[in-house]
């Protein structure tokens, strides 16, 4: 019972107040060959003390709360997952349940071993949903030195945000997706001019506001080139 | 149309007249009643003043364009605004029928709104001085006369659902796929055979693999084959027109049987003689009506045969025969009636139940309130509070015997033996009195305050190479600040649960005041300590120091302790002390203006739960109402749906 009060007293006064917000970021730090290292956070510090009263709750919302088991689980069948993917190697995660960050990283061999993660899930759920994502995510052309970030926005995910209550889209209100790409070579176009390369040239930086990719009003598409020295 | 028959019937019947009471027209074996005292509502609250809120603007508008400007008063719709209205509900042989009751001055005014709005589907008729509609989708009728109009709205749970139409789709689809899939792998395995006979032997491990393979894919893509099978499509397609057919013909069918039925049944309320045999005649409905001084009253009885009804006619006879259900609920009714007055909005709600049920509840919340808890906070600080009384003793003495009076007699000779005997062990293993002691049962949680505090998380800062560097930042949140009490004469087992907690590191100690180890994620600290035979929680270690060192000064008003002390539960909400936390200014425009209605217009709301009294449980939910701008408690609601009415 006392678990229960304080539970809820906790998760009101933080409903009162505390806003939802999370950032995702994708670096990816690319070597000349074409090989590099890939590392995946998601960053949900800024809402850690909601979340810590919603973790007391087995649900919110109608939607199952996951427990602290639940989450390494996944973190771990995902590096399993990583651990057969041909040219994946060095996985590493980090988990800090007092901030509620997560990032899991690894080397790859080439960008096409970091498409070929997703690519299976991403074709079931195209043929389950009829949606049209894409199954190539980056690529890079060693002759030309272009390395491209693709993406293709699917007007699905707009349904689907769009179906979610008022309450449930807060979530995204502050949220924001994050690119980093890292070069060894400098940078001598961008084609999203959303995005910023670094004073060193070597460096690519954009951050997109969740809402801006749901909507479609901005892509993470980015074709940079590079120059060859 | 239907959506505004449908809010006038809502709305319009919350001003209801006196020429005959349709109460005399109610069945005396309804399940259940709700009434609208039209005269008591419309003292309160005038039609005048209704329509010039904002939401009596609006209904207005809309009676006028549907009238095609021949009503633009809600008087003009001939209800008698004075009288009171009616919902209940009839259950017989696996039919439930819902019944809505308004009085009527004249006919003329409904005449002239729903002949307006005639369209091809609904088709007005006459039948002696009764006219009526029906709608040809769900057979919903409603039929008027001069003195009163009724809306039937009926579902016969013994007519097959569609759902059965559905499966059989699905098992018919499954075989048909099994089918094709079979035909594919017989096929495939034909060609593997082919293959095999010209392979050498040592091949046929491998063959057997790629037999199994194929098959499998067969079947993961049967469903794009089939789809590319013309003639499986076609005959797919005609299977599902027959199907849409025989369902479409079910439906009419089963329309046209309530349409036959709740014409039958609107007659009968509008002409039938109920005067030897009306709900006044039911002793439950009679009682719960008491001095009858409420705006709305509603009453449901004979659970039994509500339940009798819903469960034996869906023939889930096994689930009613596992539970002694009967036992339990005989007799079982509640009442409730909303009650406005000049500075409040007032629910109760009376559950009377069965002797059986009765004895269990006694024992469970015969519970004493612990007076030293009043000594321990401060009401000018407090924005609410939570309260049991129960018995710990009771509870665990009482429910192994809830458990086995409800599956003494059940149907399922597993349970019949398994829970009495699962109870008996229960109670063997139990030392409830020990328990008692530990806690007793009277609990009290009190939210002193909602504080702001600062917290720190996590963000990136970006070098000028856009290197990802992590930095602190802070942010302010709001953090409660409660006090958690209950009786306890255990406080050596107290001392040996911290005792292990700390070897845990789940907690640490100083100066006698326990500290949970709560995660960094949680902004606030708990603390624990047993004292004077209470045993506290808490998020003022300050506070938890003051009320052992007997510093601290309480100070509650006899309206509380008396809310406290002599219910089964109380809870009070602090309305005007939290709103006015809701740092206004940091919110929206938009919402700006909904919160200051709320700011100086939101007062305390006080929900109890009485001890039992006989038979009966009384619960009462108090929602007070600023006297300031509001003429009464129901004018208070009126004003509030036009501040959040955009």
């Amino acid at each position: 019972m006392f678990k229960k009060l304080f539970t809820y007293t906790l998760l009101f006064s933080s409903l009162l107040l505390c806003t939802s917000c999370f950032e995702i970021l994708e670096e990816i730090n690319l070597n000349k060959d074409g090989s590099g290292r890939i590392i995946v956070t998601a960053n949900l510090s800024k809402s850690k003390s909601k979340l810590a009263s919603v973790m007391l709750l087995d649900s919110v919302n109608g939607y199952k709360v996951p427990s602290k088991d639940d989450i390494n689980l996944a973190i771990k069948n995902a590096i399993d997952h990583l651990g057969k993917t041909e040219g994946i190697s060095k996985i590493e995660k980090s988990v800090d349940f007092d901030n509620y960050i997560f990032s899991i990283s690894c080397n790859f061999k080439s960008v096409e071993n970091v498409n070929s993660i997703f690519k299976e899930l991403i074709t079931k759920q195209n043929k389950r949903e009829k949606t049209n994502f894409n199954t190539t995510n980056f690529s890079y052309n060693n002759t030309n030195h272009q390395f491209k970030r693709h993406f293709r926005y699917d007007g699905s995910v707009k349904k689907t945000f769009n179906s979610l209550k008022q309450e449930d889209k807060k979530v995204f209100n502050d949220a924001s997706y994050t690119t980093i790409y890292r070069f060894n070579s400098p940078v001598k176009s961008i084609s999203n001019s959303g995005a910023k390369i670094a004073p060193n040239k070597k460096a690519v930086f954009m951050r997109v506001p969740a809402l801006s990719l749901i909507t479609g009003q901005q892509t993470l598409e980015n074709t940079i080139q590079l120059i060859n020295n | 149309m239907k959506k505004l028959l449908l809010s006038l019937t809502i709305c319009c019947a919350a001003y209801t007249a006196q020429a005959q009471d349709l109460i005399q027209n109610i069945p005396a074996n309804s399940s259940a009643v709700v009434t609208i005292k039209g005269s008591n509502v419309t003292e309160l609250f005038s039609i005048k003043e209704f329509e010039n809120s904002k939401i009596g603007k609006e209904m207005l508008r809309e009676l006028t364009r549907e009238s095609d400007g021949d009503l633009t008063s809600l008087t003009d719709l001939g209800i008698d605004f004075n009288a009171n209205a009616y919902y209940f509900l009839q259950a017989e042989k696996g039919v439930f029928s819902n019944y809505f009751a308004i009085p009527l001055r004249s006919k003329s005014g409904f005449d002239s709104l729903i002949k307006k709005n005639n369209s091809s589907t609904e088709k007005i008729k006459t039948d002696g001085d009764i006219t009526y509609l029906q709608d040809n989708y769900d057979g919903i009728t409603v039929a008027w006369n001069d003195s009163m109009l009724v809306v039937v709205i009926s579902e016969d749970t013994n007519e097959d659902d569609d759902y059965g139409y559905y499966n059989y789709s699905d098992a018919v689809e499954v075989e048909e796929v099994v089918e094709a899939a079979a035909d594919a792998v017989e096929e495939a395995v034909e060609v593997v055979e082919v293959e095999e006979v010209e392979e050498a032997e040592e091949t046929i491990e491998v063959v057997e693999v790629e037999e199994v393979e194929i098959e499998e894919t067969v079947i993961e893509s049967t469903e794009d084959a089939a789809y590319s099978n013309e003639d499986y499509y076609q005959k797919r397609e005609e299977r599902y027109k027959r199907e849409r057919e025989e369902r479409e013909a079910k439906r009419i069918a089963k329309t046209q049987k309530i349409k036959v039925l709740n014409l039958q049944k609107a007659k009968a309320f509008i002409h039938g003689d109920h005067s030897s045999n009306n709900i006044l005649r039911n002793k439950s409905y009679v009682a719960s009506l008491g001095k009858q001084n409420f705006e709305a009253h509603a009453w449901a009885g004979d659970f039994m045969n509500l339940y009798q009804e819903l469960v034996l006619t869906r023939g889930f006879t096994n689930t009613f025969g596992m539970y002694n259900v009967e036992e339990l609920y005989r007799n079982s009714s509640v009442s409730s009636t909303l009650d406005f007055t000049k500075t409040s909005a007032v629910l109760n709600i009376d559950y009377t139940m069965s002797d059986a049920m009765a004895k269990h509840a006694k024992a469970m919340y015969d519970g004493k309130m612990n007076k030293d808890f009043f000594k321990y906070f401060n009401e000018d600080k407090m924005l609410g509070y939570m309260s049991v009384n129960a018995s710990t003793e009771g509870l665990l003495t009482e429910y192994p015997k809830l458990m086995k009076s409800m599956f003494a007699n059940s149907s399922n000779n597993e349970m019949a033996t398994l829970v009495p005997l699962g109870a008996d062990v229960l109670s063997i293993f139990l030392d409830e009195e020990a328990i008692g002691e530990l806690v007793r049962g009277d609990m009290l949680f009190v939210v002193n305050d909602i504080a702001k505090k600062q917290v720190t998380y996590t963000t990136y800062d970006y070098d000028e190479d856009y290197n990802r560097i992590p930095i602190e930042k802070t942010k302010e949140e709001v953090v409660p600040d409660f006090i958690f009490m209950a009786t306890s004469n255990g406080e050596s087992i107290f001392n040996k649960l911290m005792a292990i907690a700390i070897k845990e590191n789940e907690m640490t100690v100083d100066n006698g005041i326990y500290k949970f180890n709560t995660p960094r994620s949680v902004p606030v600290n708990v603390y624990a300590m047993h004292n004077k035979g209470v045993l506290f929680f808490g998020t003022s270690k300050d506070q938890l120091l003051a009320i052992r060192n007997g510093s601290f000064k309480g100070g509650v008003s006899s309206e509380h302790k008396k809310n406290i002390s002599k219910n089964t539960s109380a809870a009070y909400v602090n309305g005007k002390n939290i709103i006015s936390q809701i740092p206004v200014n940091e919110l929206p425009r938009e919402f700006k203006r909904k919160i200051n209605f709320l700011t100086s217009n939101t007062e305390d709301l006080l929900i109890t739960t009485g001890k039992l009294k006989g038979n009966k449980s009384s619960s009462q939910v108090i929602l007070n109402t600023p006297e300031e701008g509001h003429k009464n408690g129901l004018a208070y609601f009126i004003n509030f749906i036009d501040a959040f009415v955009d």
